[in-house]
């Protein structure tokens, strides 16, 4: 408690997350009064040191973006080289990647970062 | 678990610049946690448990590399707080794959990944957990086998050493009565210099090894690059071979620098 009717919700480390950070939100009453994220993990620079890599090798490398969500990130470097060929994937492989991605997400641990919840490609929706 | 310890010993799980996969295979070692749970007491280990008590640790895991300036003073604490450190994964026994960045200019690799590159401090180099303190015994691997890891418990707790081969995979394809893909299909192979570990997983399916367990005890890696030239690889795609996950090994450094050179 930091005042009357005022508190702050502290959490030091965000461990369920690969990057981590702290977060604290105060709250005066009902109201949020101010939200901090902070992220400590030290930055890593994929972006950077995959210029120059032959695009096979792309997926290999971004899946050590996190190891408790690797699938999500294998398989937005695959969409990425897909996408930057203009291949069109078979409906019924493009149906085993999209489980495969969500089966992944469904560990013990899931890892809550945005890129477990890339929405599902539209292949396999239709 | 046999144990050496009068007491359960404490155990500490610490994270430096990596991806939390190493750790992880901990909590994903199903079938042995609650044997490892009973011979030991879980301290310290944020990803599994919010409930952290203070050091000293009887034995410390370590994943990551050191890249900031906070982290080199961090592991000096940690060392001091642990009697036995082990790392765990290519990124604390050889730099890992965030290593890449020792070959080129950090402050533009800033700059290109970073849209305020003020907020943003790293060393110029991503070195391995050995380089700053010293370390009672290193496990490999991109991510590490959690048999292995079990194993490495055990012997800790039994005061032994580890039963963690530094042979090449191509024994691991041999046992598995693997033909080589390397000599009967043409397809460039990491397994002669890399260590076991992983169970030949890529050779298995048709894949070249791409070393992630790095070099084995006494690589020929100068031998693997002609043979690599003779299926016709070229000097930048053999320099890339080396320069994966374990690219900071000084054995892969070596060889790819050597590609370079050529």
């Amino acid at each position: 408690m930091t005042g009357r009717g005022a508190r702050t919700i502290r959490v030091d480390t965000l461990a369920r997350v690969e990057g981590e950070g702290s977060l604290y939100i105060k709250l005066v009453g009902e109201r949020v009064a101010d939200v901090k994220l902070k992220i400590y993990e030290p930055p890593r620079f994929f972006e950077a040191f995959l210029r120059g890599r032959h695009f096979s090798e792309a997926p290999d490398i971004t899946a050590r973006i996190c190891g408790i969500c690797p699938i999500a990130y294998q398989m937005s470097a695959v969409h990425a080289i897909e996408r930057a060929l203009g291949v069109r994937i078979d409906l019924r492989f493009a149906c085993f990647v999209d489980f495969f991605t969500v089966a992944s997400g469904s560990r013990a641990t899931p890892c809550m970062s945005t890129c477990c919840t890339r929405p599902i490609s539209s292949a396999a929706r239709t | 678990m046999k144990s050496k310890y009068k007491h359960k010993p404490r155990i500490a799980v610490f994270k430096f610049a990596s991806c939390d996969g190493c750790q992880l295979s901990l909590l994903d070692a199903e079938d042995e946690l609650l044997g490892v749970a009973e011979a030991v007491n879980i301290a310290y280990f944020p990803e599994a448990t919010r409930a952290m008590s203070k050091g000293p640790y009887d034995i410390g895991l370590v994943e990551g590399s050191i890249t900031t300036y906070q982290d080199a003073q961090r592991i000096q604490e940690v060392r001091r707080q642990c009697k036995t450190l082990v790392t765990i994964g290519a990124c604390a026994t050889a730099g890992g794959i965030q290593a890449l960045r020792n070959w080129k200019d950090v402050d533009e690799f800033i700059r290109v990944v970073y849209a305020t590159p003020q907020f943003i401090s790293t060393l110029k180099l991503s070195t391995p957990i050995a380089e700053h303190v010293p370390v009672d015994f290193e496990l490999r691997g991109c991510p590490i086998n959690k048999h292995q890891l079990i194993e490495l418990i055990a012997a800790t707790l039994a005061g032994r050493k580890p039963n963690v081969p530094s042979y090449s995979v191509c024994i691991e394809c041999k046992r598995k009565a693997n033909v080589c893909i390397a000599v009967t299909r043409g397809i460039p192979c990491l397994g002669p210099v890399t260590q076991a570990g992983c169970g030949a997983l890529c050779p298995s399916y048709d894949r070249g090894c791409y070393g992630c367990y790095g070099p084995m005890e006494s690589p020929n890696t100068a031998a693997l690059t002609s043979q690599f030239r003779i299926l016709g690889e070229t000097d930048s795609q053999l320099a890339r071979a080396f320069r994966g996950f374990n690219a900071w090994a000084w054995q892969f450094r070596r060889a790819s620098e050597e590609c370079e050179r050529t």
